[in-house]
């Protein structure tokens, strides 16, 4: 069975696991549930960048925010049907992102990069706050889906949720694992090692980038789309940079480079400190010290971690049956999805 | 004229405070590539040092002992932390992000995100044409020429300062001659946090001081060495009086209400016309 094949099993396997879960999750926890899609599905979006490219981008929040403000915009304000608004509003996302990302990816490199698409994010959240009459302004504004009847099933909407976000996610996944099991993703990690050396090869650096930005922020953009509805509401908080931040942490702490890694840093990082129920002081305190914790002690993060106890158990026992390793995910060699050059 | 002069002065003044604040961080990256977002929290500390320390103790014993407690700080998470994840930037990154999330909620926790005031000085002197500025703005601009001189000295003539500047400009040239990346990192990270005091006990003088005040600032000094050039101490102050004065002349002839997207606009046309940043000799383009 091709390694390609092998992912999409373990994407369609973990639709399916999420998919009986939203069915079966307690009324209650089913926004948290969706939180977690949610952020699963953006932050394995954005490891299309960071782990497949070493590219940073601080400015993922904003296209998340730009597909939510626009699919919005379109079918609230100017009352276009909802599956319209949000095939335009992802066009539209992927558009900007296209502009944005080539001029980025062509100027700028490393830290840079992460500090204009920062600037860029911000000049986003600006846009939102300087047309209020369009966008509810810093105040933000509420989303009505417009289904109030009764739904099958007893379900409540969120519920329904629940499953668009799943598909997302899946969908997510499913391309950002094919992206990397194939030409292009062999490209993406040359250029990821040495980026001279391919160029020399004969392929442009720029492109792959750009492309790459383009499908991770316009994958943002969908997942925006059904967020907000989900929510029913909107506001620049959405959108900050602090959200985009908080996003890489997610997937640093988690482990680069495959889905396991980003949804275990979800998990880890924003779920289990709101299933707690914590205080909104506690939370980022307690959130802020674990990740400081886990990428001190373990610079792969929580799925290094995991790598290493199946190593050593591996020795343990003896056998070689632990290689294939179970999980979701592509397990992909550890030691080389974490780069450390410059 | 004199309405011009009135703002050059308070976006002289801003500007002083952003170069403050932009040292720090470009010092910290040109010896140790690491962008430190913990590096506003320097800032908030030694600003609330000072607040809660000064009513009891008195001015100077204040500011000796907030100065003391963010260099113990600076020193003790160097060495616990930045030591270790120096060459892998991502690790160097969500270390000082969870920091940054920890200490910032610290703060909030003990201290509540009310707005506080810090010791000033009173007290006003007159313009031409019946304009006033505030005693405290003059000696941040005062404290600001003072401290860039003495540090564009500190760089050029001591042992300290060449050995920051070697091991930035080439770090195995600099391990060659005896000078441990690991340990001159160290002096780096404690000289931008005694510059960090600076700036939290300037930004406490002029105007009230939340938690967050340090991360706001930080934001910007991001942008002001971008522009600047990242790494590079004379591109810091250029930039930062630029966005200063950009800001307050925007501010009044433009509109007040975009007064963060000057910084923003500037930076994205700065990095697309000269990718390094302003005075930066070294080449960050990308491939």
């Amino acid at each position: 069975m091709s390694r390609l094949a092998r992912d999409l099993g373990g994407v369609a396997l973990l639709g399916l696991v999420l998919a009986v879960v939203a069915v079966q999750v307690p009324e209650q926890r089913v926004l948290l549930f969706n939180l977690f899609l949610t952020f699963g599905a953006l932050t394995v979006a954005l490891d299309l960048l960071v782990g497949s490219l070493g590219m940073l981008s601080a400015g993922h929040a904003a296209f998340f925010g730009a597909g939510a403000y626009l699919s919005t915009i379109f079918s609230q304000r100017w009352g276009w049907p909802l599956p319209l608004a949000a095939a335009t509003a992802v066009i539209a996302v992927a558009v900007l992102a296209a502009a944005i990302g080539y001029a980025s990816v062509t100027r700028t490199a490393g830290m840079h990069f992460a500090i204009i698409t920062f600037a860029f994010g911000q000049l986003m959240v600006e846009v939102v706050n300087q047309f209020p009459e369009i966008t509810g302004g810093s105040e933000g504004q509420s989303v009505s889906w417009g289904l109030d009847e009764d739904l099958p099933f007893d379900w409540s909407i969120y519920r329904y949720f629940s499953l668009w976000l799943v598909g997302a996610l899946v969908l997510t996944a499913a391309v950002v694992v094919a992206l990397r099991r194939s030409q292009f993703g062999l490209r993406m990690q040359s250029i990821k090692d040495d980026e001279a050396v391919t160029k020399a090869l004969g392929f442009n650096p720029r492109w792959y980038k750009a492309v790459a930005f383009v499908v991770a922020s316009g994958l943002a953009g969908l997942i925006g789309t059904l967020y907000a509805p989900m929510t029913g509401f909107v506001s620049p908080q959405f959108m900050g940079v602090d959200q985009s931040v908080f996003f890489l942490g997610l997937i640093i702490v988690g482990g680069l480079g495959r889905v396991s890694g980003a949804l275990i840093g979800v998990l880890l990082v924003a779920i289990i400190p709101l299933y707690l129920e914590l205080d909104a002081v506690t939370r980022p305190l307690i959130v802020g010290v674990t990740m400081a914790l886990v990428v001190l002690f373990e610079p792969n993060g929580v799925a290094g971690i995991a790598d290493r106890i199946r190593r050593l158990a591996a020795r343990s026992i003896g056998g070689r049956r632990s290689s294939d390793g179970p999980g979701a995910g592509p397990v992909g060699e550890p030691d080389r999805l974490v780069s450390t050059h410059e | 004229m004199s309405e011009w002069l009135v703002i050059l002065l308070y976006g002289i003044v801003q500007g002083s405070l952003y170069t403050l604040v932009a040292l720090g961080v470009t010092l910290t990256f040109g010896v140790t590539h690491i962008l430190n977002f913990a590096h506003g929290e320097f800032v908030t500390i030694a600003a609330f040092a000072l607040i809660l320390l000064a009513p009891e103790w008195g001015i100077v014993p204040a500011i000796g002992t907030s100065i003391v407690i963010v260099a113990v700080i600076a020193a003790v998470v160097y060495t616990v932390g930045f030591r270790r994840t120096m060459g892998n930037h991502l690790q160097g990154l969500a270390l000082s992000l969870g920091l940054l999330l920890f200490i910032e909620n610290l703060m909030v926790r003990e201290f509540s995100t009310n707005p506080r005031r810090g010791p000033r000085v009173d007290g006003f002197v007159d313009l031409w044409g019946g304009d006033r500025i505030s005693v405290a703005r003059l000696i941040v601009i005062g404290v600001t020429a003072a401290l860039v001189a003495a540090l564009y000295l500190g760089l050029k003539r001591s042992w300290m300062g060449i050995a920051l500047r070697s091991c930035g400009d080439d770090e195995l040239a600099a391990a060659t001659i005896g000078l441990p990346a690991r340990r001159v990192g160290l002096y780096a990270f404690v000289v931008s946090a005694l510059v960090a005091a600076v700036a939290g006990f300037s930004i406490a003088s002029v105007t009230p001081v939340t938690p967050s005040t340090g991360v706001d600032y930080l934001f910007k000094a991001f942008v002001v060495v971008i522009i600047g050039g990242l790494g590079s101490a004379p591109g810091a102050l250029l930039a930062a009086m630029l966005l200063g004065i950009l800001e307050a002349f925007g501010a009044r002839y433009i509109d007040p209400g975009l007064t963060n997207v000057y910084g923003f606009v500037l930076m994205i046309v700065v990095l697309l016309i000269a990718p390094q940043g302003l005075m930066n000799r070294r080449v960050a383009r990308a491939g």
